[in-house]
């Protein structure tokens, strides 16, 4: 669980607080934030929920309960009340410890809203919002790093020292978390355009937070240092994998599988270590200390309370923890270390034999070492191998894996590695990914060439949903659920040649498996950790609910359910095994804080412990030579042993100095296991002749009191104290305290106009987010109100906007007395300045298909106006109406999109408009000319689509010439393709036609997924036109990456390069030439008797005539059928105080030379010559040439 | 038990729940106005609405002589919104926003002239380097940095009868000023005495109102003289009523007309206008009424006591037109 990202930024990332009046007759475009983004978890708004509310005397706990009931078939049926109710009683009991760790007592309520939508581990808090949202279910996975302890009371205590901790520690206001201040300077003569963005706010370290949140729930007695956190921390100091200095600072790359976890351990370790030096209060005087006044860097604190500065203090716990898990090693290597071998087929780089390897291995950068080793699997977990010892399997990051491989195969039962190639081939041939629940287990079932896996409800794609993508999610559940497949084989063909294999073929790129051979079995939604029994009749599996997992048992078919268990206290079991008789059930339960060992009657249920103390006993497996193997920590590290039901008799199997886990006997009787290492979880196997075999059976307690046992489980909690403070969830009374956030703002929209707004933004919601609403105001020369409200308490979001601008925008112009651009002397510049403002509203619903196609309908109108110096008030210019209809589909989430090199994914916008504008203008008699054409009132038509594809780089088909391709693999190097195509149906005013060229990031928003490079080598808004055809490319790698260093409250981390090129152009109509066919107006502009003489421009047949410079000797046009512009572009990912600050630069040329409306080459000098096409465009151009983007924390 | 824990007043009370409950983080603030700092205070939210009324029939004169209009009437109203925010221990934030309600009234020509328009927005910093003092011994000085922005109205209308015809009132310069001072204030008891001096700069711009003379069509860029300015203010309070008596003068330079220059520095070929430089002095008094910790009443009284001016611009802002201003004040506090 985490904090959130400072509130400030948050909202703003709601809103794109654009400069809507771009040039003196052209309109840009308001834009608003899709719903989908709103939410803070769930892009569903799950309106079959009610909501209900307990109020205690701090808090405030919001659960769901469905309105429809089982009984009435909801087969989704929530009910989270019991979470409810246990959180209410644990908040209560921490508030007072909590807030004494800081003297802070908060009398504010705190809201906590249970979640129990999913199965998975959601949840965040944002301490100035006094809101903690947690899920009921702590996902699959999470005790494995953490220690197996009571969920509610780990999360809410954790969550709460956030609100405690960072409330006493911020130097601002609650209320507004920050300023953000933000520039652009757009210089057209230079060809240039500079921007920069902070959000200045506290800085306060990653590992301090987080860290901290662990040690005050430690501090308060409701935390311990687990043997999980121990394992997670002397694996990473024994394998050099600590973080440094620099690098605990922020979370924002700390995305792998393990630097986000070790940021919190190492944070809570540190503190361990304070205490015993300093005192058990140093971490919380960081925080009094740094709130008494901002500062650029946190970590000025340090030395102050300390006495010792940050440095030396890191490097001394450093020295403290090595020599720490140092005598730790010592002692396993004195014991004998039994850990055996990582089940691989070939040896890795670091298990190296001769002094050449070792120096070729210690050679390698200490990054590229890690990724080898992390390349075997980060999160392989729950090996297994088929009774009949044909098949290999195992859980990797998420997907089963399963081989045709004997375990004869591997290193660690052979001593020797995979040498034999058709046996390479046909293990890697014969074998199968399937998806799955990471967390989940799963079994071979005996007999029979099929397996049972934990999945989730839309875990295989149909052909349909494999080639669209569309999988149907629309309850917006995607609950966990049992999967039966069978291990079929399939016919490929490859170069002329025919093979089997577990996994189909793939067909036009798409893997759809038989539709008959994954089958989700029936009446098991929120079922996982299945097992199959001996006969491989029935399973035994978990089942959640309200925060708590049952033992069930049920056919194969989904017949015959049984429920052998029926807790409804926050039990959690775990991992249940047949016993080989099919007659009992092992399983790991965890009540009450105590993590032991239960025999289950497989037809009553009755329980019957096999240890019952305080370690953490766990992933049992019953295995057919009648011994229970198991995971357990008596000696503070994770080994397994193994438990004899006939003598009770335990021993210890392993000795390792990481951590064993997950044991599963072979069919030849040797043992495979998962051991965490500090390059994540691997299956090792260990020969049954090297296993340590030493009694056990006095480290735990197996002499048990089943009175105590039984007096244990008939215990229950009374909460019915929370029945009267229950009332349903009322939206006044849960409504947030507006987070004001004053905003800076400065940019020019000329040379020599400096415009600076200052301002706030508004932002409102309830706690379970069914209203939102923002409010910005921004004064300045230039004034922008806005306000913007969803509702999404139905299926639909709704929107609503409305927003005012006033913009003064000052010019030149060059008259030319005599019209002819060739004599100059006649020139004279003049300077002007007008009143510009906007009127918009907007309603839209936009409904989320799934979790990646969202649909929608927009409605806006505006006016538009002017107000020049001798108007008394705005003349209007233009109204405009238009409904549109659009399609988002996104395989990338926004975040990940906005990274610096994004995963593998698409993008694609399509919508269709229809539209209305009436030209008012009173100066120009209520209509305009464009093209020729003299335009008063029309509708037009609009479709624009949009795409944008990333790919990785690999090699195609196993060709890599020079082993290029691989070498690109390897370091990420990825290809990006985007497509950008419009249509209007007709010839439309300016303001209503497409605008192209280069984008600064500052103005429009974050740009991987819409890319700001398109067309950057020419000024924004030069290329106009009513048909746009743009694609672009960009080729993009690592130049630096895991820099990783801190330089004052910066943090930098990773520097990519993209290589840009973009080709295509707008076309638009043509005004008549021909004499007789059109008469000139006052303003120079040919105007055409008959409309259709005007002509619409067809791609690739004509050139532009808009884009295209004319000859202003000849009046002859250069004509530019096509425009290209080439770039490169540099993206340093870093972190400033908190939050993501990344930066560009991005050099562009336009290989074109280009005229168009107004003022094209960014002199801010309008000429009014006539061009000698007979328009009144100017003749003014701009030539090839190199454009320089610059953008200091506005991403790219 | 901690250190820390020791040291804890620890005085359960239920917590509170509400959209505007207050927060743990809000400062204390002082119920009477001499004993308040400078700033606001961390999480304080301070909403002033207000107005301030002037019916001028004179102006100053190029050398400081009080001169009277020949036959017109004007009445300039400034109606105020402020909003303050103590966003950290030491420093506020402060936006304000003023609209004014303007008439000219012409016995002699028979115009009657009025119109209601949006100022120019003050944003400012507020930075509180140096506090001290126990309890009825406040010292207290703080750094200021104010940007004025022009969004007010620059358009005067149609001028092709000539200038008297204009048809509406100017309510900003045009340009952007700057402003940088320094505020202190030492309290004993129930008196305190202060001080405010500072600068203030405005960046050149082209503005609607500066419109050249051939063809009126075209416009021209101004920068209004740099200011400084000092006050002495003095304060005395009985119970819930605050007496602050504020003297105060101004020197100002001469302001800049002309075209825009390329570059950078746009501003840099204008001509100052002669005469147009000058100084003033005024006294302004305001009676506080602190109704409550979240609730004061202030009236108030200016009284300009000495101008030196061209009056040739009718931007109070600039040239500011001769008559005592009244002012009433509402600040609620949250």
């Amino acid at each position: 669980m985490k904090t959130s990202t400072p509130p400030i930024r948050q909202v703003l990332r709601r809103l794109t607080t654009s400069a809507l009046v771009a040039a003196a007759a052209s309109l840009g475009v308001a834009s608003w934030s899709s719903p989908a983004e709103a939410k803070f978890v769930f892009p569903y708004n799950h309106p079959d929920l009610d909501w209900y509310t307990i109020e205690t005397e701090h808090f405030f706990v919001h659960y769901p309960v469905s309105k429809k009931t089982e009984e009435e078939g909801n087969d989704h049926y929530i009910n989270a009340e019991w979470s409810a109710r246990k959180s209410a009683k644990i908040a209560e009991e921490m508030y007072e410890p909590m807030c004494a760790e800081f003297n802070y007592f908060i009398k504010e309520k705190v809201h906590i809203v249970i979640l129990d939508q999913s199965d998975e581990l959601e949840g965040f808090t944002i301490p100035s919002w006094d809101w903690i949202e947690i899920s009921a279910h702590p996902g699959s996975y999470f005790y494995r790093m953490r220690g197996r302890m009571e969920w509610f009371s780990d999360v809410l205590v954790h969550e709460y020292a956030h609100v405690v901790s960072l409330k006493a520690n911020s130097s601002f206001a609650e209320g507004t978390g920050g300023i953000s201040i933000g520039g652009l300077y757009d210089d057209g003569i230079r060809d240039q355009a500079s921007g920069g963005e902070f959000n200045l706010g506290d800085g306060e370290p990653f590992w301090w937070t987080e860290g901290g949140a662990e040690y005050w729930s430690d501090n308060t007695g409701y935390n311990w240092w687990s043997s999980s956190r121990d394992m997670n921390i002397r694996t990473t100091v024994l394998e050099g994998r600590l973080l440094t200095y620099d690098e605990w600072v922020t979370r924002v790359d700390k995305s792998d599988w393990g630097d986000g976890e070790r940021g919190y351990q190492q944070g809570y370790s540190i503190a361990l270590y304070l205490r015993e030096r300093f005192g058990d209060e140093t971490f919380a005087r960081f925080a009094l200390e740094y709130s008494e006044g901002w500062r650029a860097n946190w970590e000025s604190v340090i030395p102050e309370v300390t006495g010792v500065d940050s440095r030396t203090l890191y490097n001394d716990w450093v020295k403290w923890l090595t020599d720490k898990y140092t005598a730790v090693y010592d002692r396993v290597q004195a014991e004998g270390e039994v850990e055996g071998f990582e089940m691989t087929l070939k040896p890795g780089g670091w298990d190296y034999v001769t002094p050449e390897d070792e120096d070729e291995w210690l050679e390698k950068r200490t990054r590229d070492r890690e990724d080898e080793r992390e390349a075997t699997g980060t999160w392989a977990l729950e090996p297994r191998f088929s009774a009949d010892g044909r098949y290999y399997g195992y859980n990797g990051n998420g997907f089963v894996r399963i081989s045709l491989l004997p375990e004869s195969a591997f290193y660690p039962f052979s001593g020797e590695y995979l040498s034999d190639p058709e046996l390479l081939q046909r293990a890697t041939e014969m074998s199968v990914a399937l998806p799955s629940n990471l967390g989940g287990a799963w079994d071979f079932v005996p007999g029979k060439d099929e397996v049972v896996i934990t999945g989730t409800e839309h875990l295989f794609d149909s052909a349909f949903e494999a080639y669209t993508g569309l999988t149907p999610e629309l309850d917006g559940y995607d609950w966990n659920q049992l999967w039966h497949v069978d291990l079929r084989t399939y016919e490929h063909k490859e170069k002329g040649r025919t093979y089997e294999s577990l996994t189909p073929a793939p067909k036009a790129g798409r893997m759809v498996f038989d539709p008959a051979a994954v089958r989700p079995i029936p009446n098991t939604l929120r079922g996982s950790d299945p097992a199959a029994s001996p006969d491989g009749e029935r399973l035994v599996y978990l089942e959640y609910g309200d925060g708590t997992m049952n033992v069930v048992t049920i056919k194969l078919d989904g017949s015959e359910k049984k429920r052998l268990t029926s807790f409804h206290d926050g039990t959690w079991f775990q991992r249940p095994d047949w016993s080989p008789d099919g007659k009992s059930i092992i399983v790991s339960m965890f009540r009450n804080y105590q993590n032991v060992l239960m025999i289950l009657d497989a037809q009553t249920g009755e329980m019957t412990p096999i240890t019952w103390d305080s370690h953490e006993s766990f992933d049992a497996h019953w295995a057919a030579d009648g011994r229970i193997y198991f995971s357990s920590d008596p000696g503070g590290i994770f080994n397994v042993f193994a438990y004899d039901p006939k003598t009770k008799e335990i021993v210890q199997l392993t000795n390792v100095i990481g951590g064993a886990q997950q044991p599963w006997l072979t069919p030849e009787g040797n043992l495979v296991y998962v051991n965490f290492t500090a390059h994540g979880f691997k299956i090792y196997g260990v020969d049954r002749d090297q296993w340590m075999n030493k009694p056990a059976t006095h480290l735990f307690n197996t002499d048990i009191d089943m009175a105590e046992v039984k007096q244990s489980l008939a215990f229950a909690e009374d909460f019915s104290q929370y029945e009267a403070v229950t009332t349903p969830y009322g939206v006044k009374d849960n409504l947030m305290a507006p987070t004001v956030a004053p905003l800076i703002r400065f940019s020019n929209n000329t040379q020599t106009n400096f415009g600076l707004q200052g301002g706030f933004q508004i932002y409102m919601q309830d706690f379970v987010e069914k209203h939102v609403a923002v409010f910005q105001a921004l004064v300045g020369e230039d004034t922008d109100l806005l306000f913007q409200y969803f509702n999404q308490s139905t299926a639909a979001n709704i929107m609503v906007l409305g927003r005012r601008g006033v913009s003064k925008f000052d010019f030149g112009y060059a008259l030319d007395a005599d019209n002819d651009p060739a004599t100059t002397d006649d020139i004279e510049t003049y300077q002007g300045k007008n009143v510009q403002q906007y009127t918009l509203g907007a309603a839209g619903v936009f409904v989320p298909l799934n979790s990646r196609l969202q649909v929608g309908v927009i409605g806006q109108a505006m006016q538009f106006g002017f107000k020049d110096t001798t108007a008394t008030r705005y003349d209007p210019f233009s109204v405009s109406a238009g409904v549109s209809g659009f399609m988002t589909y996104q395989t990338i989430s926004d975040y990940y999109g906005m990274s610096a090199n994004p995963p593998p994914g698409k993008v694609i916008n399509l919508s269709y408009a229809r539209n209305f504008t009436d030209i008012q203008y009173k100066a120009f008699y209520g209509a305009d000319v464009d093209d020729g054409q003299l335009l008063d009132e029309y509708s037009f038509n609009q479709f624009d689509l949009s795409y944008t594809q990333h790919i990785r780089v690999k090699p195609i088909a196993g060709w890599s010439p020079f082993g290029l391709l691989a070498l690109a693999q390897k370091h990420r190097h990825a290809f990006q393709f985007n497509f950008l195509g419009g249509f209007v149906d007709r010839n439309v005013q300016s303001n209503d036609e497409y605008f192209a060229g280069g984008r600064h990031p500052y103005w429009w928003g974050n740009g991987a997924l819409n890319p700001n490079t398109m067309f950057a080598g020419y000024p924004a808004g030069s290329l106009q036109g009513e048909t746009m055809l743009i694609l672009s490319a960009a080729y993009r790698f690592p130049v630096w990456t895991k820099i990783n260093k801190k330089m004052g409250p910066l943090y930098v981390y990773d520097l990519h390069a993209q290589l840009i090129g973009t080709a295509g152009n707008l076309w638009s109509y043509r005004p008549p030439t021909e004499p007789g066919t059109y008469y000139v107006n006052r303003y120079d502009a040919n105007v055409a008797y008959n409309p259709d003489d005007v002509r619409r421009e067809i791609p690739f047949v004509d050139y532009s005539y808009k884009n295209s410079p004319v000859d202003p000797l000849t009046g002859q046009a250069n004509p530019n059928y096509f425009l290209y512009d080439v770039g490169a572009e540099l993206r340093l990912s870093s972190a400033l105080w908190r939050g993501n600050w990344n930066s560009f630069m991005r050099l562009s040329y336009g290989f074109n030379e280009i005229r168009g409306i107004n003022d094209v080459n960014g002199d801010n000098i309008i000429s009014t010559s006539d061009s000698g096409l007979g328009d009144s465009f100017s003749p003014e151009t701009e030539l090839p040439g190199l454009r320089v983007y610059f953008g200091f924390g506005t991403g790219w | 038990m901690t250190p820390l824990l020791s040291l804890a007043l620890f005085i359960s009370q239920p917590a509170e729940a509400g959209v505007l409950a207050d927060k743990t983080m809000k400062e204390p603030l002082a119920a009477r106005e001499v004993e308040r700092p400078l700033v606001l205070g961390k999480g304080w939210l301070e909403v002033g609405v207000g107005a301030d009324v002037k019916r001028a029939q004179g102006y100053w004169g190029p050398d400081g002589e009080a001169l009277d209009f020949d036959s017109a009437t004007f009445l300039y109203t400034r109606e105020r919104v402020q909003l303050r925010y103590g966003i950290t221990s030491r420093s506020d934030l402060v936006l304000f926003v003023p609209f004014h309600y303007l008439q000219l009234t012409n016995d002699t020509l028979g115009t009657d002239t009025s119109g209601f328009y949006l100022g120019d927005p003050r944003m400012a910093w507020r930075w509180q380097p140096l506090t001290s003092g126990a309890a009825g011994e406040l010292k207290s000085l703080a750094l200021i940095a104010e940007v004025k922005a022009p969004a007010g109205n620059e358009a005067p209308g149609s001028s092709i009868a000539g200038p008297s015809t204009f048809q509406e009132f100017v309510t900003t310069t045009g340009t952007y000023d700057a402003r940088l001072g320094v505020e202190t204030k030492v309290q004993r008891g129930n008196l305190a005495v202060g001080g405010q001096l500072g600068g203030v700069v405005s960046a050149s711009n082209i503005a609607q109102f500066v419109v050249e003379t051939d063809t009126n069509q075209f416009l021209g860029r101004i920068k209004p003289g740099s200011r400084v300015y000092a006050a002495v203010d003095l304060m005395a309070q009985l119970g819930p009523v605050a007496l602050l008596v504020q003297p105060g003068v101004e020197a100002h330079g001469a302001t800049r007309l002309g075209v825009s220059a390329p570059g950078l520095f746009p501003g840099k070929d204008l001509a100052p206008v002669e005469g147009s430089e000058g100084w003033s002095a005024d006294v302004d008094t305001n009676l506080i009424v602190n109704v409550s910790r979240g609730l004061d009443l202030t009236l108030g009284v200016n009284v300009p006591l000495r101008g030196e001016d061209l009056m040739f611009f009718p931007l109070e802002d600039i040239h500011p037109t001769r008559g005592i201003t009244s002012s009433a004040t509402l600040e609620l506090r949250y």
